[in-house]
């Protein structure tokens, strides 16, 4: 082993001394070393250059700690450990990505402890251990996990007489991505104190799964705003009413909102569930307008995610008994918005959007389900084509001029036998409504997506499913010819 | 009036040296394009490069000519999503096997000069020059003295072996 290193040491010198030329890296201002530095795209030549003397490490180690990730206890302290020694590599990191290993104890006091240091950090990416699997922890090792993790988002936004200014953490986080579990169970809630990740300083990008977004958040965000938060993500989340009112009280300009009801996790847990949460449309139309509305003269891009899944959850069956009357032009003020999304069936929905008045400029619209057409079975004559189409279908509905396209995704398809992804009827409907439609202006566009194991919430790791175009309606064409038999 | 297209300019190097270029070519320079923005009157008044000597601004107009046409750059400055890439296109890895010192004058002057897409070219070039070489090895490249002591130089290397490549 020695007699090995010190040959590697002699090689070494040997070829160095070989080395004709001799750039002056040293003659060049720091900014332009930094430059050089910067167009290095290899991790272990970063290590290497921060060895060659003190100028050098000091403009190296900005780029080796500026994207860490870690995944395990002892991982988050060698970063604690490298930062005791010189703190000044603290003020490098701008990218910290923790998705937390599930068979690995992890030191949130660590992490605490770097998220209080890294005063320039720009993303964060937090995974908790448990949330992709089911071995929720116990209460009390929630609660101090959460104790710890939620600590310094606490302290970032805490009054000035209470943390000094100069010591506020996360002052300059601009988007930040949460998936977390709860005590014993898929979900946690969203309650007064975790409430500060929605209102640090810069932050433009939050997304967050599988959150109880309740009731108590319309008290909870009572007088708290963002003026900052432009982009919202909720996904696989249960939020009822009052909870969709109080969280969009909070961002005083939202241009894109992702409202993702629990679709999948409550496939895969029994726990139970707010009964007061999702089918937010289906349930009250009327309640979840009012506050969408609060965010409609800047909102652009508003995606809604909804089942109609509820059989292991009896308590639900409020959706058949105690649902309010669907409304009409819902939308019609949202003067900024030009791409609407939905994903899964909601009749009340679609309505509220389209029906007698659309938002005025609205541009594409996105339609993802199992089967997008509801009457795929028996025959459809063509002038009634127009009324199976996603969005179109909505009794009275109207088309804005602005309308380019209409995106519809066939989510998880199966292959039949001979290899065809859906059947002949299908394909002549898809064939039929594009020709309907083009004669309006409106393109259709439509997709398949793979079948996938995975559900969302996308965790570290796991691929996010990729849709093919496979007929484009703007040219009355088949993509993917071979796919279909 | 000639078009914006047919118009020259005269440059001065820093030895006196005039030289007549487009004025498309020479406004890859942010610099001279400013410059030229304030004069007003493009090709009349000979425009001083102070701090490039001839040899060198010849070589970077040879740049230029060659790169007129690409499309303006971006104003993303954002050095997190900058393309971590060191890969250059074929023309300009010939145009850089130059020596070490016109490479080191060429950075200086795409910097002087405000030629970003050059000076990234030219330090991908350095950039590239570093790559899968050993500490000790990169010390003799670029005439670098070690003012680390062994013990120093090995906590270094032991609080930075959590960096892995991914």
């Amino acid at each position: 082993m020695r007699l090995k290193f010190r040959i590697m040491q002699a090689v070494d010198k040997f070829t160095a001394r070989n080395t004709q030329f001799q750039f002056p890296l040293l003659d060049l201002p720091n900014e332009l070393i930094a430059h050089i530095i910067e167009q290095v795209d290899n991790i272990r030549t970063l290590r290497r250059l921060a060895r060659t003397c003190r100028r050098v490490q000091h403009l190296a180690e900005p780029a080796l700690y500026r994207s860490i990730l870690v995944r395990t206890g002892p991982e988050t302290n060698d970063i604690r450990l490298a930062l005791d020694s010189r703190p000044e590599r603290a003020a490098g990191i701008h990218y910290l990505e923790i998705p937390c290993h599930a068979r690995y104890r992890q030191d949130f006091e660590a992490i605490a402890d770097l998220l209080d240091r890294a005063r320039n950090l720009k993303e964060l990416i937090f995974e908790s251990p448990q949330c992709n699997t089911s071995e929720f922890e116990d209460a009390e090792t929630w609660r101090e996990m959460a104790t710890q993790l939620f600590e310094p988002f606490q302290n970032a936004v805490a009054l000035e007489k209470e943390v000094d200014l100069a010591r506020k953490p996360l002052q300059k986080l601009r988007r930040l991505t949460l998936h977390c579990n709860g005590p014993d169970s898929p979900y946690w809630t969203l309650d007064s104190g975790s409430l500060a990740i929605f209102l640090l300083p810069n932050l433009q990008f939050l997304k967050v799964s599988c959150v109880n977004i309740l009731d108590r958040v319309l008290e909870d965000a009572k007088d708290k705003s963002s003026k900052t938060l432009k982009h919202l993500e909720l996904e696989e989340c249960n939020v009822s009413h009052r909870g969709l009112h109080g969280i969009l009280s909070v961002p005083q300009d939202l241009e894109v909102l992702y409202l993702g009801e629990n679709c999948h996790n409550i496939l895969q847990f029994a726990d139970d569930i707010d009964p007061g949460s999702n089918h937010l449309f289906t349930v009250n139309p009327q309640l979840t307008v009012d506050a969408l509305k609060q965010q409609s003269s800047t909102l652009t891009t508003f995606t809604y995610t909804t089942t109609e899944t509820y059989f292991q959850h009896r308590h639900l069956a409020r959706i058949r008994d105690a649902c309010s009357a669907p409304i009409d032009a819902g939308f019609t003020d949202f003067n900024k918005l030009t791409k609407v999304s939905l994903i899964g069936h909601c009749p009340n929905f679609e309505r509220a959007l389209m029906t007698s008045c659309s938002p005025p400029i609205l541009k594409t619209l996105e339609f993802k389900a199992l089967t997008p057409f509801r009457r795929e079975l028996g025959s459809t004559a063509e002038d009634h084509a127009i009324g199976i189409v996603p969005f179109l279908r909505a009794p009275s509905a109207s088309v804005p001029s602005t309308l380019k396209n209409i995106d519809i995704s066939f989510g998880s398809t199966a292959y039949d036998a001979d290899g065809n992804i859906l059947p002949s009827q299908t394909k002549n409907l898809i064939e039929v409504t594009s020709k309907a439609t083009r004669s309006m202006g409106v393109h259709l566009r439509f997709f398949f997506k793979p079948r996938s194991h995975y559900f969302p919430p996308y965790l570290y790791g796991e691929p996010t499913p990729v849709e093919t175009l496979v007929y484009d309606g703007s040219l009355l064409a088949w993509t993917i010819v071979h796919l279909w038999g | 009036m000639a078009s914006e297209a047919e118009q020259t300019v005269k440059l001065v190097s820093s030895d006196n040296v005039e030289i007549v270029t487009e004025r498309k070519v020479a406004e890859r320079s942010m610099l001279i394009k400013n410059m030229i923005e304030d004069l007003g009157a493009p090709g009349e008044e000979p425009i001083p490069i102070m701090n490039v000597s001839e040899a060198v601004l010849r070589k970077v107009l040879e740049w230029c000519t060659h790169h007129k046409n690409d499309p303006a750059p971006s104003q993303d400055d954002d050095a997190d999503s900058r393309k971590k890439t060191t890969d250059i296109e074929d023309w300009d890895q010939k145009f850089m096997q130059v020596d070490q010192e016109m490479l080191f004058e060429i950075i200086l002057a795409a910097n002087y000069m405000d030629i970003k897409a050059l000076l990234d070219v030219g330090c991908k070039t350095v950039a590239n020059m570093i790559k899968g070489k050993s500490p000790e090895e990169i010390r003799k490249t670029f005439n670098i003295q070690n003012d680390f002591t062994p013990e120093e130089e090995d906590q270094i290397r032991r609080e930075n072996e959590w960096a892995e490549d991914r």
